[in-house]
């Protein structure tokens, strides 16, 4: 058994040390090259840690990894990585204690990229932004830590694979709901009175309609794709399916409300409850939320 | 005016009625009928959600709003009775904020208690934050600004505990924003059907001191020579008030200025008798919360996000502030009541020169004094260490020393111990004009620029010139100015936190002041600032010392205030501009550190701007070592810091003294 591991190993490292030529990988400031994939990364961004752990390595530093384990969930941080704090604030001395040889970053102001410059090169892509389709950027931005790891060919097979999950789990539910599935609603609680009402530009969203779902309460598109909403503008949603996306929190409080037990998805019996999954997260959350809303979705009666 | 007024007293259930018709039309779902509107009301099943809606959402909202719109404004009232001070309010007293900083520990600490016991806890908060400004100001200074300046301080003290809690606790407090923004809206009876017995409690308590009130209007003597016992009135006033004030809190959250105005309004119609203000002011207090609340319901179909019913009240309610301000009886009793307790001894030059010099050793121990991967360790740090380090302390200490030597300038200006750049408006000048623009533009709040902090700050200097202009640069302009621009921007900052997204707890940490983003060449450029404004007001010392001891001997010396208070207050707004723009707000530096050093013994205006600024700077470089270091990796920021560390100077300022007194 040890000898077949360590065959295993040697098969895996061996690609590695024939690879001779450096990696180019492209981020907001241009290309960037590395004479050999680095081994020590931090990430600054649940998303990149995601992207990291999904490509099969293990970042030494990562921020807010016990509210990671709540809101993320999937895949899991080993032990091993070094809390560095804060998303907006993560600590430059833990950091620099890391001896990082890459610093992975989404939509950094400028003043903090030239600190963190000064730690170890930084790559910071564009990820979250109004303008853009965020969708597009998750799927771009993973592709480029695959090329930066060298993971490339791995990276095309679990988005593959992804694809192909996607694909049937859109067939099981055009069996199940026939040519004209009904619109769908996903939302967040958030206090006793509120919700949030994902729109165009989520992840959400885009996972539902690849489902065969459309929304029935449409939202602008804006950074994060969201729209805070009063829970009864969830009365608009009349024909529909509701998910709530966990963790609730205290927005759990507006579970035995009237007006939430009034609502034409949740009086018809057409609310579930979605396992934690991040909305904000890499390329392969994208699988993570279709499984998670196909499971609720198979949940309803 | 009386004969106006009492007919729109007469007329104002009627045009209570009319709001209430029109936030009930705005509130309810597009399918409601109104033929519907009978049938339902007396009882009638709902049929389909659109009814339901009504039923349970759009009534109770309405309901929900007059009663808390009654609860402040008998708050209000009773507070202003009370005080004999037309300023009093759950807002301007610092009573809201401290319901507020309390709810948020309940949530952190015992979610279960919070919202079980909301009404208590938020009155507990209540009752030790207006203990706190009774303290400072004193008895006799609740009558005058004294106590708003005295709140206004609180409040900067709970919003710095608050945003420390909610940046360590963020993905948790999302939720909070929108409810400490205040917020209506309902999804049942709950909140209603324990609001209105209380109120009905509230009400009733709350007219049986009529007559106590009506006393106190005597003043303390008289009211004392008719037989009333003063200080058992006044703590039932007092609790009643602050029960009123921790229900509205722990229900709907922050709602500002509804508590402040209808009182005044109420008078200014022509209730003068405490029986006549109580009653009115809790109508009006209903109608304008119930109006503003028209106006978010109003607004909603064009609004991407909710907006919370907070921010209109703000948005209303600061301008009113300003216009009763201009109302010669709503400035009465000025006076100053907050006195600096007199040093032991004159400062000796040996401890004046440690004083001097005290930033640099500290500077060097906030460099040295780390923890490294092997634990503490107090070593000069290598060249990438020390990179990440030193802009932060240098850029502390800069910082400290420009609002330090602010606070000098603006109290000696003012003539009041508790005026500083923060109490009097400035810093939250330019804050506004910076987080306006992230809503304006979309961009993000550390994209700010220097011009845009000096046009908001500018904008404060000028309309502060202005309105001092007309009303004899009265201390208590200055600082309402200061607390209604301090309103402009929470609503502003309400509008953009209440989307709770990632850019809210961006906009939270830069408001409390954080040195982790500020480049070597800012924190050069702060060092500067502090340096350079430290020369300017040594060169102007005399000027500081004339202007202090009063218009008519500075006028007798040959300097004319005509010039030197413009330019004075140019100074110290553009000290505030400068560190806003290149740090973010830092508060509470400058009221203490200019307290510190006349306590010290640096009496004379030249040697306190010199030790306060040098204790500025120390301070904030400590409270950015205990951001930074202790709690590794997780990062406070130092504006925060300095603030927590300013409310326990307070607090040990006001046990000094009363010890003195007593």
């Amino acid at each position: 058994m040890r000898a077949a591991l360590a065959l295993a190993a040697l098969l895996t490292l061996l690609p590695v040390a024939l690879h001779a030529d450096p990696v180019t990988v492209t981020d907001r400031n241009g290309s960037h090259s590395f004479a050999a994939p680095p081994a020590r990364i931090v990430v600054l961004d649940w998303t990149l840690a995601e992207a990291v752990l999904d490509l099969g390595h293990v970042p030494v530093g990562a921020p807010e990894i016990a509210l990671y384990g709540e809101w993320v969930v999937n895949p899991p941080v080993p032990e091993a990585v070094t809390d560095i704090g804060l998303r907006t604030e993560p600590d430059l001395e833990t950091l620099a204690a890391l001896q990082p040889d890459v610093i992975l970053a989404v939509d950094l102001d400028p003043a903090q990229e030239a600190q963190l410059a000064q730690i170890a090169p930084v790559l910071v892509w564009t990820h979250w932004d109004a303008g853009h389709d965020n969708v597009a950027a998750t799927l771009a931005v993973f592709r480029q830590v695959a090329a930066l790891l060298r993971e490339e060919a791995r990276a095309e097979a679990l988005l593959a694979a992804q694809e192909a999950r996607i694909t049937a789990l859109r067939e099981e539910f055009a069996a199940r709901f026939g040519p004209a599935p009904p619109p769908l609603t996903l939302i967040r609680l958030n206090d006793a009175r509120s919700v949030w009402i994902y729109g165009a530009n989520s992840v959400p969203q885009y996972v539902a309609t690849r489902l065969g779902f459309a929304p029935e309460l449409p939202q602008p598109a804006s950074r994060w794709g969201v729209a805070q909403h009063p829970v009864e503008a969830l009365g608009g949603a009349t024909r529909g399916l509701l998910l709530a996306i966990q963790p609730h929190m205290t927005g759990a409080e507006v579970l035995e409300s009237p007006v939430w037990q009034a609502l034409p998805a949740v009086a018809g019996r057409r609310f579930a409850e979605m396992r934690a999954v991040w909305s904000y997260g890499s390329a392969l959350s994208i699988g993570r939320t279709a499984e998670a809303m196909a499971a609720a979705l198979r949940a309803l009666p | 005016m009386t004969a106006r007024g009492r007919l729109f007293r007469g007329a104002l259930p009627a045009l209570l009625a009319g709001l209430a018709v029109l936030h009930l039309w705005l509130g309810a779902a597009p399918g409601m009928r109104a033929d519907r509107l009978w049938p339902l009301l007396s009882g009638a099943m709902p049929d389909g959600f659109a009814e339901v809606q009504f039923l349970q959402a759009a009534l109770p909202r309405l309901v929900v709003g007059a009663l808390v719109g009654a609860a402040l404004g008998l708050a209000g009232s009773l507070m202003q009775q009370a005080t004999r001070n037309p300023l009093a309010s759950p807002m301007t007293l610092g009573a809201a904020s401290g319901a507020w900083l309390a709810m948020i520990l309940a949530t952190l600490l015992a979610p279960g208690l919070a919202v079980a016991q909301g009404e208590w806890v938020a009155m507990a908060g209540a009752a030790a934050a207006t203990g706190l400004v009774l303290a400072i100001a004193g008895m006799r200074g609740l009558m005058g600004v004294g106590a708003v300046l005295a709140g206004m301080a609180v409040t900067l003290m709970c919003g710095a505990f608050a945003s420390v809690l909610l940046l360590l606790k963020s993905p948790y407090f999302g939720h909070l924003f929108l409810w400490g923004a205040g917020d209506l809206t309902q999804t049942g009876w709950a909140s209603a059907a324990a609001l209105a017995p209380r109120l009905v409690i509230g009400g009733a308590l709350t007219l049986a001191f009529a007559r106590v009130l009506t006393l106190i209007r005597l003043g303390a003597d008289a009211a004392e020579g008719r037989g009333l016992r003063l200080w058992p009135a006044l703590a039932g006033v007092a609790t009643v008030a602050l029960w009123l004030t921790g229900l509205s809190v722990a229900h709907v959250g922050m709602i500002g200025f509804v508590g402040l105005v209808a009182p005044n309004l109420a008078r200014l119609l022509g209730a003068r008798r405490a029986g006549a203000e109580l009653p009115v002011a809790a109508l009006l207090g209903s109608g304008m919360l119930i109006g503003a609340d028209a106006l978010v319901l109003a607004l909603r179909p064009v609004m991407r996000d909710m907006v919370p019913t907070g921010a209109a009240t703000a948005l209303i309610g600061a301008p009113a502030l300003i216009w009763l301000l201009a109302r010669p009886r709503a400035r009465e009793g000025a006076e100053v009541p907050f006195h600096l307790p007199a040093p032991a001894h004159r400062l000796r030059p040996l401890a004046l020169m440690v004083l001097l010099i005290l930033p640099l050793p500290l500077g060097g121990l906030a460099l040295a004094l780390g923890k490294g991967p092997g634990g503490w360790a107090l070593v000069w740090p290598q060249d990438l260490i020390l990179a990440l380090r030193w802009p932060r302390v240098v850029a502390g200490a800069g910082a400290g020393m420009a609002m330090a030597v602010a606070g000098v300038v603006l109290q000696r200006l003012v003539r009041n111990p508790l005026a500083g750049p923060d109490v009097l408006g400035l810093s939250s000048g330019a804050s506004f004009a910076l987080v306006m623009g992230v809503i304006l533009t979309g961009g993000s709040i550390h994209q700010g620029t220097l011009p845009m902090a000096l046009a908001g700050s500018l904008s404060v200097l000028i309309a502060l010139h202005l309105l001092g202009r007309r009303m004899e640069h009265d201390p208590a302009v200055l600082a309402l100015v200061g607390i209604a621009l301090g309103a402009g921007l929470d609503a502003a900052v309400k509008l953009a936190l209440a989307s709770g997204t990632a850019e809210a707890f961006s906009i939270i940490g830069w408001l409390s002041g954080s040195t982790y983003r500020v480049r070597p060449g800012a924190a050069l450029g702060l060092l500067a600032l502090g340096i350079g404004g430290m020369a300017v007001a040594l060169s102007l010392s005399r000027l500081l010392t004339l202007v202090s001891a009063g218009a008519g001997l500075a006028a007798g010396r040959g300097v004319s205030l005509a010039f030197a208070r413009p330019g004075l207050m140019s100074l110290g707004g553009g000290l505030a501009a400068g560190v806003t723009a290149l740090m973010g707000p830092v508060t509470f530096v400058g009221l203490v550190a200019p307290h510190l050093a006349a306590l010290l013994g640096a009496q004379r205006a030249g040697a306190q701007v010199a030790v306060a600024g040098a204790l500025g700077a120390s301070l904030m470089i400590l409270s950015d070592w205990a951001g930074r270091v202790p709690m590794q990796p997780f990062q406070l920021p130092a504006g925060a810091i300095a603030a927590a560390l300013g409310g326990i100077y307070f607090i040990a300022m006001i046990r000094r003294g009363s010890r003195r007194a007593g």
